[in-house]
Order: structure tokens, then C-alpha cells, then sequence
């Protein structure tokens, strides 16, 4: 979501007198809030349709992937706006290390999905892998 | 068996210092009898946590945890391990600002005379040395700013030995420590008496460190054989086993020259071998090959022959092996990777494969396999009686289970070999920070220890 679809980012620049400042600086915090929750919503609610938004495919691994990317998505989505709205250094680090973290399985994810999208048997075929594996149950 | 193994120990050894001999003269450790006895521990390597979980195997529970952390040194809440109410991730946690501790601990091995555990940080690219008795870490010193918010000790530095420290190993005289430097193509090579010396500050860094031996490339562990003459080296990037003979001197201190480089590129194409032991009381070195499913057994005699190699079954991925030998038989315990979901109430769980020993060499197979009762079975050893047997595992426990979020250890009686009875699942718990809790993530390697009894490596 970018800067144009924010709520009320057409009137971010609107002002108040300057002898306002303590309304001026409540407006601005409950300005700020409304937005977060606002953009919360919305964003959450994007994140449920992208999940929903393939069929199932018949494949676990598959559905899992496309699943799991809207979903990641949705964590970075909520912690860049507490980057916006947020205060608490600690928490602020933790969204800071989210965006981090999750922006690299989503490539990841991509990455594998691509492949088992190309040829489900990917997996089979591969060099074998050393973790990951499960018996023929 | 193991009379012949021990007139041989005693000759060799008779020359190499009092204190060694000491050691050679002790009963064989697969003659010891009534199972678990107190004093007993068994160690666990935890390579998320940067710990060590040492279990009561008379109880079966956790005794203590030891950190290799260097959390809470500090007593500025930035530099503690829980900051604010905030955990951190296990892989976020050695990032914190100012962390000197240990970076993915991995093997580990006891001292001839049990009284020492060797342990290798493979990120720290070091090894740390513990009293099996007193479970401090060698080298640790008081912190001047010890209180209700501080530990009361400095974690050491270690011997810093080169990079990708996978497992180390004592020689039989106990005298020096071989590291196999994955990351180096090295063996380092290790004086026991002055890395303790260095790992306290006492002497100067690297004053411990002998000699790096250049090896195959990607070394993953060193064995020796019973008389101690014969090191065996194996990789993970090559199929190949470098094998050294070793003489040493009065003082047990040692001297290798290159024997042979074995091609086992026929059981291990992929050339991924990252353990080795040898069968107690025989010629015999078992090696794993992990992603050719398989074991091999070498011969540790002059010929150093590749005798037979054993499958484990499609994407087995072993891990360590075991022997275990009493009145029921003789077999070959194989941890698996490979994580299978028919154990009973479709629990999530590993399998251990059962190889019968007494079977004509050539001939043998797994007979049968038993659930290790947790995931991604690692570690595996046996008590000096050859009754009991725990199993280590690298992952968590599942949602829904009794150990849900927990790495667990898993107690068996094998009093009878072919028929391994679970005990119980030990949940490894925290380590107690002043700041919080640390869980213990990822078991490894897993040895038995009885303080002052001659070990595998005796």
C-alpha cells in the first residue's frame, strides 16, 4: 500500500492556527491513531483476500506457499505501520526486525513456489536435501 | 572382548605417565553394571541456546543447564538477554549489542577419564573445556559486577582453533584435543593441560594450540582407534577418509604421519560423512553417511579396508551411531534425521534404526527400528552398562503434544537391544537468566558421562 492510499493523506496538510497548538497536537496524535487503526483494517483485510485468493491446487507444499506469502505480507504490513504510528523504541526495533525477517522468507517463499509451480516433483528430483525430509507414511 | 582390548591398552600405554595409565587400568566401560549411578550426567549440546543441558540419568530429569552465553554479564538492560519483558529470537539473540558468547555449539566429546568435556562453537570458530564434576567452565572468572542483576561469572573466550569447528576428540593418552576444522581443511591440535592455562587468561592466546594438520578438505571428525596408533578423518565435501598413524612420546603427546586416503566414493557419492565411532572392544569404525542413507563399517586394522556398508532406508539421513552390547546381543544403534508421522497417536517422531552386530560381517542389516520419541534424532549414548540409552533431537516438539515448544531428550531401557524400551521424553527447559528465561533449542551431540570412569575415548 502506498503513500496515496493512506486515509486522510489529503489533508495531512491541513493546518490549524498557531495559537491552537495543544488541539493542534491532540488532533494530530488522534489523526495519527485513526490512521494506524484505519490502515490496520485495511490492510488486514487485503492480506485475507490475497490468501483466499488462489483455489486449491491439490498440492500442500503448493498451497501452503501461496498461502503463506499474503500472510507474511500482512505482518510487514502491520509492523511498517506501527513504524508510523508507534513510539516504543523496543516494540519499533521488533517491527524493524520483522520487515527484516519476513521480507526474506516472502523472496524465499516466491523463490520455491516459482519452482514448484514449474514442476511439483521438484522436490523428488532435487539433490537430496538434509533437512526437511519426511518418511513415506 | 574387552580383556583382549585392555592387555592392549595397558602394554601401549605403559610408557606414557602415571596418570594415564591410571586411566587404561580401569575396568572396560561395557562391563560396568547396574545402569545409572549417581554422579552420572548426561550432556547435551544445544546449538540455538549456545547451552549445555546436563541430565540426572538417575532421575531422568534436568540437573542444571551450563551457559556458553554471554548474557547478562551486563547489567544495562540493552545488553541483558531479555530487555524490557522483550525475548529475543534464538537466531537474533548472539546479534544483541556487545555478545561474546558462544555461536552454535555443535560436537562434543568426554576425556578418557570422563573428568573433561570438550565442546566446539561453530560460529565462534572455539572450543570449551568443562569440569564434568563441578560443571564450571574452565576459564570462566569472577564478574566485577556480579549481583541480583548480573551473573556472578565472565564467560572465557575458549581456544579459538580455526573456522567451523564441527567435533573434537581426545587422543587415548587424554593429552590433546583434535578438532576437526571444517572450514580449514585442518585438524587442530590441541595441549589439554595448557588450554586450560589459556582458556583462564593464564597463557598466552594460541600458546595451547600444537600443530594444524592439513587434511582432506571439510573434515568432520577424527577417531581413534583402540590402541590410539590410527587417527581416522572423514568429510563432509569429499569421499575420501584420511587415515594417519600416530606414535607418542613418554608424555602421551603425539606425532602423525599419513597412512592412507581411502576413496569411499562407492557408499558415499555425495561424499557428506559426519560421524564416525568406533565399536567398542573391536576393529571396527562405523561411519555415517548422511545423505547417502547409509553406514559404513572400516576396518581399523593395518589394512583399513572398507568391510561392508549398510543401508538405512530412503531419506534415513543418519545422524550418530551407538553400540550397545549386553546378556540380549550386540547391536549398532543409528539415529535418523528423517521425521516420520506414524508413531503411535500419529505423533511426529524419528526413527532409530537397530543393526545386529552378531551377524557375519558383509551380512549385516537393520533388522528393526524403534521411534526415538522426538524429532530429528542427533546424539545418541549409552550408560557404562549397556542398559539404558538417550537419544538427543534437534527439533522442537510439535503444537499438541505433552512437550509442546520444548527440544526434548528421550530415555530408553535396552536391557534387551532388539526391544528398546521408551522410558520417558526429559523436556530440556530453561536456562535461568538473571533477565529472563533461556529455552534450550536444538540438541546435537549427546555423550554420558560417569566423572572418573574411562570414557569411549579411553
Amino acid at each position: 500500500m502506498n503513500e496515496r492510499d493512506l486515509p486522510g493523506a489529503a489533508d495531512s496538510s491541513h493546518g490549524h492556527g498557531p495559537h491552537d497548538h495543544g488541539a493542534h497536537t491532540g488532533e494530530a496524535k488522534l489523526d495519527s491513531y485513526q490512521r494506524f487503526t484505519s490502515e490496520m483494517h485495511s490492510s488486514m483485510k487485503t492480506m485475507m483476500e490475497d490468501m483466499h485468493r488462489d483455489p486449491p491446487s491439490g498440492d500442500a507444499d503448493i498451497d501452503f506457499l501461496a498461502m503463506m506469502i499474503p500472510h507474511h505480507w500482512g505482518a510487514v504490513e502491520m509492523a511498517r505501520l506501527v513504524l508510523a504510528a508507534g513510539k516504543d523504541p523496543l516494540t519499533r526495533a521488533l517491527a524493524e526486525a520483522m520487515i527484516a525477517d519476513q521480507n526474506g522468507e516472502i523472496a524465499g517463499m516466491r523463490g520455491r513456489l516459482a519452482t514448484l509451480r514449474r514442476d511439483s516433483s521438484a522436490a523428488e528430483t532435487d539433490y537430496p536435501q538434509l533437512d526437511g525430509n519426511r518418511g513415506p507414511s | 572382548m574387552a580383556n583382549d582390548w585392555a592387555l592392549d591398552r595397558r602394554t601401549f600405554l605403559a610408557g606414557v605417565g602415571a596418570a594415564t595409565v591410571a586411566v587404561a587400568m580401569k575396568p572396560s566401560p561395557s562391563h560396568a553394571a547396574n545402569g545409572p549411578q549417581n554422579g552420572d550426567r548426561v550432556f547435551l549440546t544445544n546449538e540455538d541456546s549456545n547451552t549445555l543441558t546436563v541430565i540426572d540419568p538417575v532421575k531422568d530429569a534436568v540437573e542444571a543447564t551450563v551457559n556458553l552465553t554471554s548474557f547478562d554479564e551486563d547489567p544495562r538492560p540493552p545488553f541483558r538477554f531479555v530487555t524490557g519483558g522483550m525475548t529475543p529470537t534464538h537466531g537474533a539473540m548472539v546479534q544483541k549489542p556487545l555478545y561474546h558468547g558462544a555461536i552454535s555449539i555443535h560436537g562434543c566429546v568426554p576425556s578418557p577419564d570422563s573428568t573433561l568435556l570438550a565442546t566446539a562453537g561453530r560460529g565462534t570458530s572455539n572450543l570449551y573445556l568443562i569440569d564434568t564434576r563441578t560443571l564450571k567452565v574452565i576459564g570462566n572468572q569472577p564478574n566485577s559486577q556480579a549481583g541480583p542483576t548480573a551473573n556472578a561469572e565472565i564467560l572465557t573466550s575458549g581456544i579459538l582453533v580455526g573456522r567451523e569447528p564441527h567435533e573434537p576428540t581426545f587422543t587415548r593418552t587424554g593429552r590433546e584435543i583434535w578438532v576437526a576444522v571444517r572450514g580449514e581443511n585442518k585438524i587442530a591440535v590441541i595441549d589439554v593441560d595448557k588450554a586450560k592455562a589459556e582458556c583462564a587468561g593464564a597463557a598466552p592466546r594460541g600458546s595451547s594450540l600444537l600443530r594444524m594438520i592439513p587434511v582432506l578438505p571439510g573434515p568432520a571428525m577424527v577417531w581413534f582407534s583402540g590402541d590410539g596408533r590410527m587417527a581416522f578423518i572423514i568429510s563432509q565435501k569429499t569421499s575420501r577418509i584420511d587415515v594417519f598413524e600416530v606414535s607418542y612420546d613418554a608424555k602421551g603427546f603425539s606425532t602423525e604421519r599419513r597412512k592412507a586416503t581411502l576413496d569411499i566414493s562407492a557408499p558415499d557419492k555425495f561424499g557428506f560423512s559426519p560421524f564416525l565411532k568406533r565399536a567398542p572392544n573391536s576393529a571396527e569404525m562405523w561411519v555415517s553417511h548422511k545423505l547417502a542413507d547409509a553406514v559404513s563399517v572400516i576396518s581399523s586394522a593395518d589394512d583399513t579396508k572398507l568391510l561392508e556398508t549398510i543401508s538405512l532406508g530412503d531419506k534415513a539421513r543418519p545422524n550418530h551411531v551407538e553400540f550397545v552390547e549386553n546378556a540380549s546381543g550386540r547391536v549398532a544403534y543409528v539415529t535418523f534425521a528423517r521425521i516420520d508421522d506414524d508413531a503411535p497417536g500419529g505423533v511426529a517422531s524419528s526413527r532409530v534404526g537397530v543393526i545386529d552386530r552378531s551377524a557375519a560381517t558383509g551380512a549385516r542389516k537393520v533388522v528393526s527400528t524403534f521411534f526415538s520419541q522426538g524429532r530429528d534424532s542427533h546424539g545418541i549414548w549409552t550408560d557404562p552398562s549397556n542398559t539404558k540409552l538417550y537419544v538427543a533431537h534437534e527439533a522442537d516438539e510439535l503444537p499438541g503434544t505433552p512437550n509442546a515448544g520444548q527440544t526434548v531428550c528421550s530415555a530408553f531401557d535396552v536391557t534387551d537391544v532388539f526391544k528398546p524400551r521408551f522410558i520417558t521424553q526429559i523436556p530440556l527447559g530453561d536456562l535461568e537468566l538473571p533477565s529472563g528465561k533461556l529455552r534450550n533449542k536444538k540438541s546435537i551431540n549427546l555423550v554420558y558421562v560417569r566423572p572418573g570412569a574411562p570414557s569411549a575415548t579411553a
